[in-house]
């Protein structure tokens, strides 16, 4: 086909002649077979690049819905300021929902309460299927739902009973739910590893857990163990006491 | 630049068609964003993977695709599109379990019955359209980078040939010319009995 004919088919397929010549263009194809297979194989290009292009852009945008959902090693406290915003909002709704109120605070509860918030969680992923009741109940423990996520959470330990990152959560959703004792537990299968990135998060999570306990010499000992600032501060206030 | 969270710009009250029909990749972006995971844990509790997940969401958001520019959804307010591309990629779930079930058995015609084919992409074209479309769709994944690229910004990007002939660096009159080339390579890929792969 020479690049006359071509360019004049894709004008009658985009609706760019005028008028007069469509209809001339649409007689002259009634009877010339080979004019209307040519029309017709344009069109399915046309239809095939559009289709395939589009294809390329849901590739994109899924790959930078992953990005954006994909876990990233980073150790939590260098995390952005939104987590700390994030935590922030969680505390402000645990203070309202008033968690403890109806129990007679000691001091050490109270500074375990001003302080406790649970670790914001991981973004959820969609990469591997594997993975996936372990995202599922992430979710559940964003929304809250610390129990729902304690529930999905459990069975996972069969097969990984000394996984650092579901040891460290179980425990922070057993203290967000009032267990402290499991949730003992729990972090100090995480502070038993050495290697783990959740290591001080989970020493600090531990301190507040003996904190509330009312074991201040164990609060004290994983808080120590724990390089994150407000470790420290809640160190100093323990001792300021 | 658009209001960087596309759930709630102005989409919702603008055409969300109208973008739909322009290829906006906004608004493929705010599809995606508002649905997958909704379609994704669908298809995972009913015995599909995370890649099964993935394509048939895309194929149901192609289908969307198709169908608006069909003029086949008409819809009655902007938030219908997101239940719609949720029913479609569910029956297209359905269907795939379904011809897995059934496959080499008698099919019952009680289990066809509640099957809605409605909601599916089809083409009012016949059967031998999408054949030859299937071709074509392969033939331009072999074709060159730069052929997919200009092909892609004229035909799916709707971008005008001068504005192209800018993007590419090139002449007018040669970018016109490279693009019948490109039509040209596409269409021999096309009438090639055995493409690679």
């Amino acid at each position: 086909m020479e690049q006359q004919d071509f360019e004049y088919i894709e004008k009658y397929i985009t609706g760019d002649l005028s008028e007069e010549e469509q209809s001339a263009f649409k007689n002259k194809m009634k009877s010339d077979t080979s004019l209307q297979e040519q029309v017709e194989e344009q069109r399915i290009l046309i239809e095939a690049i559009q289709e395939q292009s589009l294809r390329a852009t849901l590739d994109r945008i899924h790959k930078n819905t992953e990005e954006s959902m994909t876990v990233k090693n980073i150790p939590l406290y260098k995390k952005s300021f939104m987590r700390y915003a994030i935590a922030a909002s969680v505390v402000v709704l645990f203070v309202i929902g008033g968690i403890t109120l109806s129990r007679k605070q000691n001091t050490h509860q109270k500074l375990f309460a001003s302080f406790f918030t649970p670790d914001p969680g991981l973004p959820t992923t969609m990469s591997t299927t594997s993975e996936y009741v372990f995202y599922e109940a992430m979710v559940d423990y964003k929304q809250g739902d610390y129990e729902k996520a304690i529930l999905k959470w459990n069975p996972l330990l069969k097969d990984k009973p000394t996984n650092d990152t579901l040891n460290y959560f179980l425990g922070v959703a057993h203290l967000a739910s009032d267990n402290g004792d499991e949730a003992i537990s729990f972090l100090e299968k995480t502070t038993g590893t050495t290697e783990s990135y959740f290591l001080s998060d989970a020493y600090y999570y531990l301190g507040l857990a003996y904190l509330k306990s009312g074991n201040i010499t164990s609060s004290k000992e994983a808080l120590s163990q724990s390089n994150l600032p407000k470790s420290k501060e809640v160190l100093s206030k323990i001792s300021n006491e | 630049m658009r209001n960087s969270n596309p759930l709630q710009t102005n989409h919702i009250t603008g055409d969300i068609l109208q973008a739909i029909k322009a290829n906006d990749e906004d608004v493929f972006a705010m599809l995606y964003k508002k649905n997958y995971t909704k379609v994704a844990s669908h298809i995972l509790k009913n015995n599909g993977t995370i890649d099964q997940a993935k394509d048939v969401f895309q194929e149901a958001l192609i289908a969307v695709w198709h169908n608006v520019r069909a003029d086949k959804f008409v819809s009655e307010s902007p938030s219908a599109i997101h239940g719609y591309l949720f029913t479609i990629a569910k029956n297209k779930w359905t269907d795939y379990l379904r011809s897995q079930r059934y496959k080499k058995t008698i099919i019952s015609d009680d289990v066809m019955t509640n099957v809605k084919d409605d909601d599916v992409y089809e083409t009012s074209e016949s059967n031998v359209f999408e054949q030859r479309l299937e071709i074509a769709k392969k033939a331009f994944v072999h074709l060159g980078k730069e052929c997919q690229s200009l092909l892609e910004r004229f035909y799916y990007e709707k971008k005008s040939m001068q504005m192209i002939a800018q993007e590419l660096a090139l002449d007018p009159a040669s970018a016109r010319n490279k693009k019948y080339r490109c039509m040209q390579k596409l269409r021999e890929l096309v009438n090639t009995p055995k493409l690679p792969k």
